[in-house]
């Protein structure tokens, strides 16, 4: 993403899309999109490391700056590294429709 | 073929919790096998992924991406039950969900853990009405039984079944609609109403007892330990709600049953009602119940129902015979009658129906269509692919191995099309089902060049063999696109032929005998 995009996204609350479902089987916490591209077997994410965590934060409420907080917090690493992860998370459920911006309050 | 040693081996770990050894000579493909026919996938992955054992390196990773395939299966059906629901509620049409997409919801840990072939509706008041809806909305009919119209999804992701009743014979087991209705629960995921435990238990009970004469799948009996375990059942209310629906001796002998195979812990009221025949039957099968009780065995449907009905065997009768309306939709007694007359004519001409098996996707229907090929199996991870096939103009798939370079290299992806829609010629990249699971390899001897009936042949461009022969039923689907290649067309039909010449080439030089039994398809 773009610089701006970047800066807007830490600036922003984002919420997870209630036409994706997440679940953890086992190990693994995929998440599994409801209606959409339905026979693309692909598109099911399998999130890994802190990206379970990231995940759950998306409540809404939380900006990104928020977030990478937290994440900082949980996961003892560098803020630039904490705040890459998010951007670089957020992308990927941001173009497959699993995280949708917050409406503004 | 499943051995049954490996059924054993998914039994144990259903019945007490944890992986047993691996016994001698059962390979681990056993175990992923025996775990796919009986609905135990997830349950066994998660249990490998929790203790770790060194001989099961082998099938995680596949197991792990079959589980994630049943979870987007078991989503998309449980969707699909909450849909047709809510059709059904706009036309003022009370309904509840039954069995499998219930139980997925409320007592295993994630959906996955629960397969289901199709998904289940009870209409608790104007079953025509409810037919009409559905049809409106875009289903189609598929099958139609006595007790249950069964309709596929327009967006052709799965099939539900709208019952008017339970089992088969409606009327013979009576469930109070209004009583069903009160007692019913608000779900919390997709499903936003829920039939009470105690309903859902005694159903799951006729189902299993009346309609599928005691055979079930593994997971189908889990299911009975699971409500037990995990739901507060009020068994007074159990036994009353039984007794007035008459279905006493269904719920002791389901439970018996559940008990001996995978250890449901049944409490004591609830044993009783078994008629004195009933006992006799059980008894000494309860010894034995992998064999007797769980799929593929097959149930001893006829003497079941008399022990369960005895003394009410003329109403088993009528119940069987005469149906609540013709498939003509009279309602007459006289036509109803007229029916029956012929229907018992064609039952007593009608071989024995296949035994029911979750694992194989057969309908729940009192008279399930005939399987696409007899003892062939059909795993979940194949349904899925076949139901996605069935549905959209092209499916995605991601090519493992390297048997198909420079074709097909490994990690690309190739959009896939039905052989319904188009059929295989020489030369195509086919997916078709081996005895090892399903492969991307070349038709080398097929369509135009093979006459009707005759075995078609595939191989891997890199192999040096032929596959085994192969029916036409078998050749799933081929590639259409490789995607980051749109321009190239993956037939190659002279390529076909020249890998043909080469495998029978490779076969006389290990043994003509051999190679001309494989020449003539």
């Amino acid at each position: 993403v773009s610089p701006r995009t970047r800066r807007r996204w830490l600036g922003q609350a984002f919420a997870r899309s209630e036409r994706v479902v997440a679940r953890k089987i086992g190990e693994e916490f995929v998440l599994v999109p409801l209606a959409g591209r339905g026979a693309d077997i692909d598109s099911i994410l399998n999130l890994r490391g802190a990206a379970p965590f990231i995940w759950e934060q998306l409540d809404g409420t939380r900006t990104g700056e928020a977030i990478v907080d937290a994440i900082v917090e949980r996961y003892e690493v560098e803020r630039p590294q904490a705040a890459a992860d998010y951007v670089e998370l957020l992308e990927t459920l941001h173009h497959l429709g699993a995280a949708v911006p917050a409406p503004r309050r | 073929m499943v051995p049954s040693k490996a059924r054993g081996f998914v039994r144990d770990l259903v019945a007490f919790g944890a992986l047993p050894a691996l016994p001698e000579g059962l390979a681990p493909a056993g175990v992923f096998e025996a775990a796919r026919e009986q609905g135990l996938v997830s349950l066994l992955v998660a249990a490998i992924e929790r203790e770790r054992p060194p001989w099961a390196a082998s099938i995680v990773e596949p197991l792990a991406a079959e589980r994630r395939a049943l979870l987007v299966r078991a989503l998309g059906q449980i969707g699909l039950a909450a849909r047709s629901l809510a059709l059904l509620e706009a036309r003022g049409i009370r309904a509840l969900p039954l069995k499998g997409a219930v139980l997925a919801e409320t007592v295993y840990d994630v959906e996955a853990d629960r397969p289901m072939s199709d998904v289940d509706l009870l209409a608790l008041e104007r079953f025509p009405d409810g037919v009409v809806a559905l049809r409106e909305a875009g289903f189609t009919e598929v099958d139609r039984g006595d007790h249950a119209w069964a309709f596929r999804d327009p967006a052709g992701h799965g099939i539900v079944e709208l019952h008017r009743s339970v089992v088969s014979a409606p009327g013979l087991f009576p469930l109070d609609p209004e009583g069903l209705w009160t007692r019913r629960r608000v779900g919390r995921g997709q499903l936003r109403v829920l039939p009470s435990a105690e309903d859902l238990l005694l159903q799951l009970a006729l189902h299993a007892a009346f309609q599928h004469g005691l055979v079930l799948s593994l997971v189908q009996w889990l299911d009975f330990r699971r409500l037990l375990e995990r739901e507060t059942i009020d068994v007074e209310r159990l036994v009353s709600l039984a007794t007035a629906a008459r279905a006493r001796a269904p719920l002791a002998a389901a439970l018996a049953v559940a008990e001996a195979t995978v250890a449901a812990p049944v409490p004591a009221p609830l044993r009783d009602g078994l008629p004195r025949g009933m006992r006799r039957f059980l008894e000494p099968r309860r010894a034995t119940p992998l064999v007797c009780f769980a799929a593929p065995a097959e149930p001893e449907l006829v003497r079941l129902r008399l022990e369960l009905l005895a003394g009410r065997r003329m109403a088993l009768l009528w119940r069987t015979l005469v149906l609540p309306e013709t498939p003509e939709g009279d309602e007459r007694l006289a036509s109803r009658v007229r029916f029956a007359f012929s229907r018992a004519l064609r039952l007593a001409r009608r071989p024995r129906p296949p035994s029911p098996n979750a694992a194989t996707g057969v309908h729940d229907l009192g008279e399930p269509p005939a399987p696409a090929a007899e003892g062939v199996e059909v795993p979940f991870g194949e349904e899925l692919l076949r139901d996605c096939l069935a549905s959209f103009p092209h499916v995605r798939l991601t090519v493992t191995g390297r048997c198909m370079e420079p074709a097909l290299a490994h990690g690309e992806r190739v959009h896939l099309v039905s052989a319904a829609r188009r059929r295989p010629r020489v030369g195509d990249v086919v997916l078709a089902r081996q005895k090892e699971g399903l492969r991307l390899h070349r038709l080398v001897w097929g369509p135009p060049l093979a006459w009707p009936g005759a075995r078609w042949r595939t191989k891997a461009d890199r192999g040096l063999l032929l596959d085994p022969p192969l029916a036409a039923a078998d050749v799933l689907a081929s590639v259409e696109t490789v995607e980051d290649r749109p321009r190239e067309r993956p037939r190659h039909a002279v390529r076909a032929l020249v890998s043909l010449v080469a495998g029978v080439a490779a076969r006389l030089r290990l043994g003509g005998a051999v190679a001309r039994a494989e020449i003539l398809p």
